[in-house]
């Protein structure tokens, strides 16, 4: 009977309120729709009060965020603050359980801030279904605050599912000609990751029941009423009397599985580029918010801290895959000719780069894994952002047809410009500080990797640049790219949202990496920690009973 | 004479249901004798026919209430009556509640089709009656005879609902088809009880458990043919051949009502057998489940890919579904049993309800069934698209919905028993068959519109969809909340029911 001793533990509402501003937004509008075309007969609520009222939603969220978040997270704290509790499926150990770390405080502000200048961004690009759009990016910004802050892994898993739902049809709906494919894709491979998972986590879920005789899913238990969470739950280790499939490799395996799928890592990367390409600008961003929201974020506070001996034992692995990763984006991006695709391979490089500082399980890779994790949702919202002006103007991606773009959009050239430089890990922008701590790490650990990754940096910071070059400078060939119009003010106040942030973390990265260390501090010992935790279930232990008959344990589960 | 001596409270709900149905003939001769059933209706037909819906909903809610009235009092029931014929104890009174709210839910869809298709008649709601108190029979059955009796009072009505169309060939040939197949799955299921009773001289559940010796091959034959005979109704792969011909080719109504009357019985009543008669037999009967269930997943999931037709897609999805709920047999503990209700109640509800859009979009005799009908619906028809969209969501257990919820009680409930290997059979096909129901979600959100069904969705459709949707959302959310009228959550009060 799992949760039925505990009481609500709640330190503050203002995590639920930022998740369920924007989902709320879009059930209230919604409603209204539906009630308008009931009792009135009218054909809904026009798209524009949709995107109005949408916007409004979502700039409510981020001020929660900015002012309410950040404002009260306390940089030395440890462990999840603003904390709160509530009963969901009692009985089951499944509650609405959501708090806040120095790790996913800015991950959280960073979804805050992108989703409305998607909104923004998306003015004159989508007209037909506005309202089926706004609504999706509202529920999809709610899935994704939802499991960022989710303290309870099913909640985790049933909010990132909540985003991936619309983002499936924001890319089948609103995408290009080649939109049901690549989103059928997207959804089917993230759909088998995830079922992968769940599966594992039910395991895990067992194991729990067996060692403490509490169901849950908590991921960090109450102190006070001694009750566990999954954080306390033994996993067996490879070698362990016990049934192969509950042991660390395949229970890891199956977690690594499902975020690399996600994140994505290679070679379970296939589905992405395609689904670059064929969504719409706001897709894009949103897909690469999801990619490392639900996809790195998972694999670093879940995957890796369920299951540290068998991480440790894949590390070499991993490292192989993360540089691979970054070679192969990096290559690959500079033979594109579309701007989107050499953008979407951009993005591979970059996540593997994050995911390499995070596998080094050292402080600096794991502190730079996440500043670079932040950095690449500004940058590379960035960068899709540009993509879509172009697209908007043009009609066009290839980067042939492009070319001294400075001269009619200066302003433009001048943002694409810094975006690709702090893309490029170029000093005093945000990419650096996280590049430079992730190489650190993973020196340390192993000093081929940190070497390839850095052969592959470069490789990336010529393809940017190299594609900044043929698009913004030169003279202007084409007749079609004379007249083209400069950003206007909604465009310039956009792009200015994301490069304050890029510019701060480069220039003052202090106040950022003050809030993660404690944090990051913590993930560590809680890694080591379990690492350590002794064998329990050996056959000297217990009585073999014990482990085989599962049946009558599961009789008394409290249903 | 046992049969004399048996508690009017276990036939209760059969008995209910049957009087309910001579009331609809009744009625309908009465009120309804001179006019054509093929004339187009007046107002004050169409009334009297509304009353023939009426009376066949208010003999199903009374049934439910006999049969919830029955748990409160079971306990008395089952001891003051120890070897009686039929026991309306707590599992029996769950799954004849879960079969009533199905078949309600399906009568209240038939209604404005049974017009537009010109095939009223109050025979049909007599049909439906009918079945469901054969249903309520084999559900509380404790005795093979009586549950063979059960058995054919559930089929034989609803061979003649599939063929209720008559001037449609489809229709008329799957109801023959069902008819002889049934047959056939009834012959073997006898036989294979009277082997039993040759066996062990037993009819009795509760006599047939000590009866019953794993090294009797006599005895184990006649098990095996009676398992078939169940495989054979839940439309189990290998005995489903006739499922997707009878389901594609039946009314639409009569389709969503084949998945409770079918499936949802079968699998019920094999819970309860396998629970009150087979109990000792677990690890004899364990690899023979677990091969039904990963074949039924498997085959279902795969075929549903390739159908063009929803309802023949939806045929192969319930073939699997079938496959997920008897994951529950393998495991064969108390939370099993409680997964297994729960998930088939939710899967009565998603596939009502995804039935109930279709039935909604048939047109002027002709039913918009093919999947490319569908293209654009989001555009013309947007709620009745995103309602589609939900229950083929939930019915591939996407979160959110109770699909999820009821496919994780399954999957936790299989893994306690240490069933890796067909949970991951699960899960492969969970994926596959995610595939399938997304092509109809893709065709109404992401193609361009084609020429759609009918222009109005009555009250009673929009009713039957609304409690489906709203059911299935609610579940997804809060699977365990307090219910009013329960007293507590509904997995909660599953599992004190059936205890």
């Amino acid at each position: 009977m799992g949760g039925a001793g505990m009481g609500p533990y709640v330190e503050g509402h203002v995590l639920s309120w930022l998740i369920f501003i924007p989902g709320g937004t879009a059930l209230f509008l919604l409603a209204v729709s539906v009630a308008l075309r009931i009792f009135f007969g009218a054909s809904g609520l026009p798209g524009v009060v949709w995107r109005a009222i949408g916007l409004g939603g979502s700039g409510l969220a981020l001020l929660v965020a900015g002012v309410g978040v950040l404002g009260q997270f306390d940089p030395e704290g440890i462990g999840h603050q603003m904390v709160e509790r509530a009963p969901w499926l009692p009985g089951y150990g499944i509650h609405y359980f959501v708090g806040v770390d120095g790790i996913s405080l800015f991950l959280v502000l960073l979804t805050a801030l992108v989703v409305p200048l998607v909104l923004l961004a998306s003015w004159n690009q989508v007209e037909r279904d506005l309202a089926s759009f706004v609504l999706f990016v509202l529920l999809l910004e709610t899935g994704l605050l939802g499991a960022l802050l989710s303290l309870n892994l099913l909640q985790f898993y049933a909010f990132a599912e909540l985003s991936f739902v619309p983002l499936w049809l924001i890319v089948g709906v609103f995408g290009g000609a080649g939109r049901i494919r690549a989103s059928t894709r997207l959804i089917l491979y993230s759909a088998a990751g995830s079922v992968v998972s769940l599966v594992a986590l039910l395991i895990v879920y067992q194991l729990g029941f067996e060692q403490t005789g509490v169901w849950t899913l908590d991921w960090i238990g109450q102190a006070s009423s001694g009750t566990p969470g999954l954080i306390d739950v033994r996993i067996p280790i490879a070698g362990e009397d016990v049934a192969v499939w509950r042991t660390q490799p395949w229970l890891f395996a199956a977690f690594a599985l499902s975020f690399a799928i996600r994140i994505p890592m290679l070679p379970l990367h296939t589905w992405m580029p395609e689904a670059h390409v064929e969504a719409p600008t706001a897709g894009s961003v949103l897909l690469s918010l999801v990619m490392l929201e639900v996809g790195a974020y998972g694999m670093m506070r879940f995957a890796l801290t369920l299951f540290p001996n068998a991480a440790a034992d894949a590390v070499p692995l991993l490292f192989a895959l993360a540089v691979l990763g970054i070679l192969h984006g990096a290559l690959v991006a500079m033979v594109q000719r579309d701007l989107k695709r050499l953008v979407a391979y951009a993005c591979l490089a970059q996540l593997s780069l994050a995911m390499l500082g995070v596998f080094s399980l050292s402080l600096h890779g794991l502190i730079g894994g996440v500043v670079q994790l932040v950095s690449f949702g500004l940058t590379s919202s960035a960068l899709f952002l540009l993509v879509g002006v172009i697209e908007e103007r043009r009609k066009t991606r290839d980067v042939s047809e492009l070319g001294g773009l400075a001269k009619p959009m200066p302003v433009f050239a001048a943002i694409l410009g810094v975006t690709v430089m702090a893309s490029a890990g170029l000093p005093v922008l945000s990419g650096f500080v996280g590049q430079l701590l992730i190489l650190l790490g993973s020196f340390a650990v192993d000093a081929r990797a940190a070497l390839g990754a850095g052969v592959g940096l470069v490789l990336l910071a010529a393809a940017l640049l190299w594609m900044f070059q043929r698009v913004a400078l030169g003279p202007v060939e084409k007749a079609e790219n004379r007249g083209l119009i400069d950003l206007d003010w909604r465009e310039r106040s956009i792009f200015l949202a994301l490069l304050v942030p890029i510019l701060w973390i480069g220039v003052h990265p202090n106040p950022v990496l003050r809030r993660i260390e404690p944090s990051v501090l913590e993930l560590m010992k809680q890694i080591d920690e379990r690492r350590d935790l002794a064998p329990i279930l050996t056959l000297h232990d217990a009585e073999p009973s014990d482990l085989a008959s599962p049946i009558e344990t599961s009789d008394g589960d409290g249903v | 004479m046992q049969a004399l001596a048996m508690p009017f409270g276990a036939l209760g709900p059969a008995a209910v249901l049957a009087m309910g149905a001579v009331a609809v003939l009744l009625a309908e001769v009465l009120f309804l004798r001179r006019s054509s059933t093929l004339s187009p209706s007046s107002g004050v037909e169409r009334r009297a026919r509304l009353l023939l819906a009426a009376v066949a909903s208010v003999a199903i809610l009374v049934a439910i209430g006999v049969a919830l009235g029955g748990v409160a009092d079971s306990a008395a029931a089952s001891a003051g009556s120890p070897d009686s014929e039929l026991r309306l104890d707590g599992l029996a009174a769950v799954s004849i509640a879960l079969i009533c709210f199905g078949g309600l839910l399906c009568l209240w869809l038939s209604t404005t089709y049974l017009t537009v298709l010109r095939i009223e008649h109050g025979g049909y709601y007599a049909l439906l009656l009918l079945s469901m108190a054969g249903s309520a029979v084999v559900l509380a059955a404790e005795n093979l005879m009586v549950l063979w009796v059960g058995f054919e009072l559930a089929a034989n009505p609803t061979h003649a609902l599939v063929g209720f169309d008559r001037k449609r060939r489809r229709s008329t040939e799957a109801g023959l088809k069902s008819f002889i197949t049934s047959a056939f799955a009834s012959a073997i299921l006898v036989y294979g009880i009277a082997l039993l009773y040759g066996a062990t001289g037993q009819l009795d559940y509760a006599a047939l458990r000590a009866g019953l010796v794993a090294d009797d091959g006599l005895a184990m034959t006649g098990l095996g043919l009676v398992l078939v005979g169940f495989a054979w109704k839940a439309a189990l792969v290998p005995f489903h051949q006739w499922a997707p011909d009878a389901w594609e080719g039946a009314p639409t109504p009569v389709t969503a009502f084949l998945s409770v009357a079918a499936t949802a019985t079968a699998l019920l009543t094999l819970l309860r057998v396998v629970d009150h008669a087979l109990a000792d037999l677990g690890e004899l009967l364990r690899p023979l489940f677990w091969a039904l269930s990963a074949a039924s997943i498997v085959l279902g999931a795969a075929m549903s890919i390739i159908q063009q037709s929803v309802k023949r897609m939806l045929a192969w999805a319930s073939v699997a579904h079938a496959g997920y709920a008897a994951m529950a047999l393998v495991a064969a503990t108390g939370s099993a049993r409680v997964a297994m209700i729960f998930y088939l109640f939710v899967y009565v509800l998603m596939h009502v309800g995804a039935f109930g859009v279709v039935v909604t979009l048939a047109a002027g005799g002709r039913e918009v069934e093919q999947i490319d009908d569908f293209a654009g619906l989001s555009r013309t028809r947007p709620g009745l698209a995103a309602a589609l969209t939900l229950f083929l969501l939930a019915l591939a257990g996407i979160p959110g919905t109770a699909g999820f919820f009821a496919r994780l009680e399954i999957f936790t409930a299989t893994i306690g028993a240490g069933e890796l290997g067909l949970v991951a059979v699960g899960v492969l096909g969970s994926v596959v068959s995610l595939y399938a129901y997304l092509r109809l979600p893709i065709a109404m959100y992401m193609r361009d519109t084609r020429r759609q069904g009918r222009g109005q969705a009555t009250m009673s459709e929009l009713l039957v969809i609304g409690i489906c949707a709203i059911a299935v959302v609610w579940l997804g959310l809060l699977p365990n909340a307090q219910l009013p009228g329960l007293g507590a959550g509904l997995l909660d009060w599953i599992a004190s029911a059936v205890g």
